[in-house]
Order: structure tokens, then sequence, then C-alpha cells
């Protein structure tokens, strides 16, 4: 178990970690805009980078207290680190590279070698392993420099965006790969990445940072549904400002624009909404469905990202929905064509 | 109207063609004809004659065992503080850089004249080395001085760039993996800068053979004992013209090799790793 608090100023920010904790094979994704203090806090965990005050414990064993002035050096923690660029070895083979780890410890010829052909093999390196680094594709690198980093056994994993060089095919396989081995290896992993996909599909638990601060921490369910935090890290195209009126039958309704959605709360005024993509059902009929809002609208544009496609549909306001690409197909969705857009009130969040 | 701009156009491109062309050739002429007159001044027999004479050997073999000496102390001496200076940032580290350039701008007679001031029998740190019955100035160890003088920071500024030119995130990977420091700079960032530090190695080794003001000035010119090759062609000018210039053009033809090794490194270097 990694428990982890610390201080560190930084040029426009100071770093105020007061409990980081990952537990025995879990993995908690560090979610948060560029520049938010994600890389320094994996720097600091592995030793790269001192803290100004704290104390970091890795499976009880002190790795930073600055009361005791201890500070273990990042060779002696045992802990592996993945860093965005890979950072492999440009003069050595892939075999080399992820051996690497376990020769600089002076580890047995045969105890190198068994290990170093098992994670080969795993990864699917076979035809590749004695090849130079520089002339892999982004997903060999990804997949050499994670055996390398998993080789030595290391008690804590650490990944810097480990999907964020790849391309989007790329990206998806790799994203469940990635699970896959995070999960049998049952090493305790954190994983940074501003991608709210990568933490729902490999993480346990999700902490939000923001300016040096963890500002949440939960479920990636909880966090998605986050009112505040979940949409300022999935950047969700449904922001509005709009304006709450109580119905005389008592409905709550905010006016977006010319339009009148019906939600749940108990604010009133000039208010924040959001409507999550994923929560918008669009149909070619009228659904006869226990949610209320429902809106006839064209369809303005329709865009993959990544793994789904959102479709933008304008309604008076413009919402965008997401789906897979096989409803899109299966509805047969083109541009300029008439759709109904159904969700929920509950599905509207409104925050001051 | 059209076609007598497009035959303005027309002109001026050939002009600048020609321009730029000529320009190409008067340099290459001004730089090659001195060089090919050299060859043309003896036969190869007196070539031969030339270099196994007495003088040109004993030339030949003091330049080789100096610049050999003064370019590994700089290797020695210089590497860590290369490396220091391009990944440490310490208070001052501007001002260490700008010293370290100075022999590079500094005319080799003042730098001459500096190590005699410092290392002579009466200079400021000469005079302790006096007391133990040292003499520096004027030997052998002189030259070696001179040399590592003018030519360290060739070294020294090459191995900066190498330093920095390599990612420090190959370093990181290299520690979070279980390597030290030392471990990681001889696994790691030395084969990584190898070939480009290689390149400073030969600069400074050319360079150091190529001197010749601060050594006539710090260690003289005496046959055997000071007298690199530079100086036998000076010296030589006056008594045997044919010795100078087959020493002048061992030096050319040297030369010439460490240009194309060093291109040729920069772009091993650069395929390698692109």
């Amino acid at each position: 178990m990694l428990e982890a608090r610390f201080t560190r100023s930084l040029r426009d920010f100071s770093m105020e970690v007061d409990n980081l904790i990952v537990h025995r094979g879990e993995t908690l994704a560090l979610i948060g805009e560029n520049g938010s203090g994600k890389s320094t806090t994996l720097k600091i965990i592995s030793g790269l980078m001192k803290p100004d005050s704290g104390r970091i414990t890795l499976d009880g064993e002190v790795l930073y207290d600055s009361a005791g002035k201890i500070h273990v050096d990042p060779e002696m923690r045992n802990i592996s680190y993945m860093f965005q660029s890979y950072a492999l070895f440009p003069h050595m083979t892939v075999r080399e590279n992820i051996a690497y780890g376990l020769v600089v410890r002076k580890r047995p010829k045969e105890e190198i070698r068994v290990r170093t052909d098992e994670l080969i093999s795993r990864m699917g390196l076979n035809q590749i392993a004695d090849e130079s680094v520089t002339r892999l594709s982004g997903g060999q690198r990804q997949r050499t420099a994670l055996a390398r980093s998993l080789a030595p056994r290391p008690s804590l994993l650490l990944l810097d965006e480990p999907l964020a060089a790849l391309d989007v095919k790329t990206q998806e396989s790799m994203r469940r790969e990635l699970a896959t081995v995070i999960r049998s290896e049952n090493i305790p992993c954190i994983l940074v990445t501003h991608s709210i996909v990568d933490a729902l599909s490999i993480a346990d638990h999700v902490s939000v940072i923001k300016l040096g601060k963890i500002v949440a921490t939960g479920t990636p369910e909880e966090i998605v549904r986050d009112p505040v935090h979940g949409f300022s890290v999935s950047e969700n195209p449904n922001m509005f400002r709009g304006e709450v009126h109580v119905r005389k039958t008592g409905a709550v309704c905010v006016k977006i624009g010319g339009i009148y959605v019906r939600a749940v709360t108990t604010l009133s005024g000039i208010v924040n909404v959001a409507i999550r993509p994923e929560e918008l059902i669009i149909s070619r009929e009228k659904l006869a469905s226990s949610a209320i809002n429902s809106f006839e609208g064209k369809i303005t544009r329709i865009r993959p990202t990544g793994l789904e496609v959102t479709v933008y549909v304008d309604i008076g306001i413009i919402l965008a929905a997401t789906l897979t690409p096989q409803s899109v197909e299966r509805l047969s969705l083109k541009t300029g064509e008439s759709v109904f857009v159904t969700f929920k009130a509950t599905a509207v969040h409104i925050f001051a | 109207m059209m076609t007598s701009a497009a035959g303005y156009h027309r002109i001026s491109r050939i002009a600048t063609r020609v321009l730029t062309g000529g320009l190409i050739l008067l340099f290459l002429i001004f730089i090659s004809v001195p060089l090919v007159s050299l060859f043309t001044r003896v036969g190869i027999e007196d070539l031969l004659y030339a270099i196994t004479s007495e003088a040109a050997i004993s030339a030949l073999r003091l330049s080789a065992v100096t610049a050999v000496i003064s370019t590994i102390i700089v290797i020695i001496f210089g590497t860590p503080l290369a490396y220091i200076n391009a990944r440490i940032p310490y208070k001052g580290r501007n001002i260490v850089d700008t010293i370290t350039d100075l022999p590079i701008v500094l005319p080799p007679t003042v730098a001459g004249l500096s190590l005699l001031m410092a290392f002579g029998a009466n200079g400021l740190l000469g005079q302790y080395f006096s007391i133990f019955g040292i003499r520096i100035a004027f030997t052998t160890t002189a030259v070696v001085l001179a040399q590592i003088f003018v030519a360290s920071p060739f070294y020294l500024r090459q191995a900066r760039s190498s330093f920095e030119a390599i990612d420090v995130e190959y370093e990181y990977a290299s520690r979070t993996l279980g390597a030290g420091p030392l471990k990681t700079l001889f696994k790691v960032t030395l084969p990584l800068a190898f070939g480009s530090l290689l390149s400073g190695v030969i600069m400074t080794f050319a360079r150091a053979l190529g001197e010749f003001g601060a050594t006539m000035m710090f260690a003289g010119n005496l046959a055997g004992k000071t007298q690199t090759m530079p100086l036998a062609i000076y010296s030589e000018l006056q008594s045997d013209l044919s010795i100078s210039v087959a020493l002048a053009i061992l030096l050319v033809i040297f030369s010439f090799g460490i240009i194309l090794i060093v291109k040729y490194l920069g772009a091993w270097e650069m395929r390698k790793y692109a």
C-alpha cells in the first residue's frame, strides 16, 4: 500500500497532496488537465523529485519523510515509472531494454533470461525481440516499455499517459491490453491521464487533481457523475447557462436559450447546466419512456471520437450525444435528418 | 506585360545562380589553391626523404605523444565538468561556461604568455614549484599544458551540448529501473553521447596537434623536447624547406581526415537514433 502526503512549490502553483492512497493490487487513476501536477506527483513518488515536506511510505517502508530527513533514492524504491515518451533506450534492443532493470540489479543470468522471455512472449514481442527499439511501431514501443517496467516486479507501477503517444486506433486495443496486464500482474498502479475513458476502463479509483491539489476521489462511476469535477475532466460539450423556473405544478424547469428542460434542483436563478452526452438517447420515433425530456431536432454533425461517435443535434440549443458506432449504423443517422433526443430530469446537472 | 515580368524573373533567377555559383567557386579557389600548392612544391621522393629525416620524426613523435596526453587529460577532467554543466543548474554556471570558452577567442600568444606568468620559474604558481626544484616552463610538460589550455574548450563545448541533447528521461528511466547515478552514466548516458563525444575528442586532438603560439611562448622551440610539428614547420622553413612542406602536407592530410570523420560520425549518430 502506498500512502503519500507532500507539498512542493512549483513555478505556477503549489502542490499540496494530503492523502494519496493506493491499496495492494489496486489501480488509481490520477486525472487532470495539462499542468495540473499529475506528472509532478509521479516524479515525487518515484523519488526523481524531492518534495518540500511530507511523508511517503510504500508497504510500510518510509521512502520520504521531511521530519526524519529521509529521502530514498529512486533506484532503491523499486517503483517502476513508464514515461509518456516511453524513454526506451535507443542504443539497445527490445530484449536488452526489458532486461535492463534485472541486469542492473545483478540478478542471476538464468533468472534474467526466464523473466525476459516470459514478458516478451506475454507481450507478443517475439518477432522483434532482437530489433533495435528505434524501429518499432507505437504499439510495440508501448508494450516494450510496459514489459521493461514490469520485469523487476516493482512494488508500485507508475504510468504517465501510457496511451497518449499512440494513434486513436492503437489506443483502443492497448487500453484493453493494459487493463488486462495490470490486473493479472496484481501490482498497485498509479495511472496519470487526462482521458476519462482511460480511467473508466483501467482504474479502480479515480482522483481528480487540479492546480496541485486532489479535489475529488472516488470510483470511476462516482467521478463521472460528479457534477463539478467529473465534467471538468471530460470536457462536457453540453455546458450551458440557464435560469431555473418553477411551474405551478411544482415541476422544476431550466430555461436554456429558447427551450425548457425539466431538471431536479434546489437552486434558483441563473445556474450552470451540464448534460452528460452519454445520458442522451437518440431515436427515430418519439419514445414512450419514463424520461421526461424529449425534443425533436436536426442532426448538425456526426463526429467519430475514438471509441464512440458524437452526434450533435439542434433542438434550439445544440446537444452532443455519445453513441456507439453500431448505434449510428443501426439507426442510419445522417447529417440534416430529424431525430428525437430523450433524457431524464436527473441527467440534467445543475450547479451554481 | 506578363512576358516582361516573366522575363525579368528569369533574368534575376539566372543572375542569382551565377552570383552564388561564382561566390562559391571563388571561396573554394581561395582555400584550395594554397593547400594544393603545398603538394606541387615537392616530389614524392623528396617527401619520403623529408618525412624520415630526424627532425621530422622527432617532431612527429613529440606531437603525437603530447597531443594524445593532453587529449586524455581533457577527456578525464572535461567529461564530468561538461556533464555537471549540462545537467545541474548551479549558481555561476554561466560564468564557468564563459571562462571555459575564453581560450577559443584568446590569441594563442596571449594564452602562452599567461601560462608563462603563472607557471614560469618566478610565476604566480611557478615560484612554489621552483622551491621543490620543479620546472614547468620550457619543458614537454609545458607543451601539454599549452595544448590543454587552448584545446579543452572544444571538448567542453561539444561534450556539454551532447549531454544536453540526451533527454533526461532516459536517465530517469534508468534510475527508476534500479540503476544508480554512476551506473546510469556508464550504461545509458555515455553510450548515447558516445558518437558526439568522439567528435569532440577528435576536434580537441586536432586543435592540440596544431597548437603553435602558446607552445612557442610557454614551452619554447627546443628540438626533441618542445618542438612539435607546427613549430618544426616554422623552424625548418629557415633550414630545409622540404621538411617543412612535408610536415605541412602530413598535417593537411590529417586535418582533412578529421573533418571527414567528424562529418561521418555526425551523420551516423543522426541515422542511429532518428
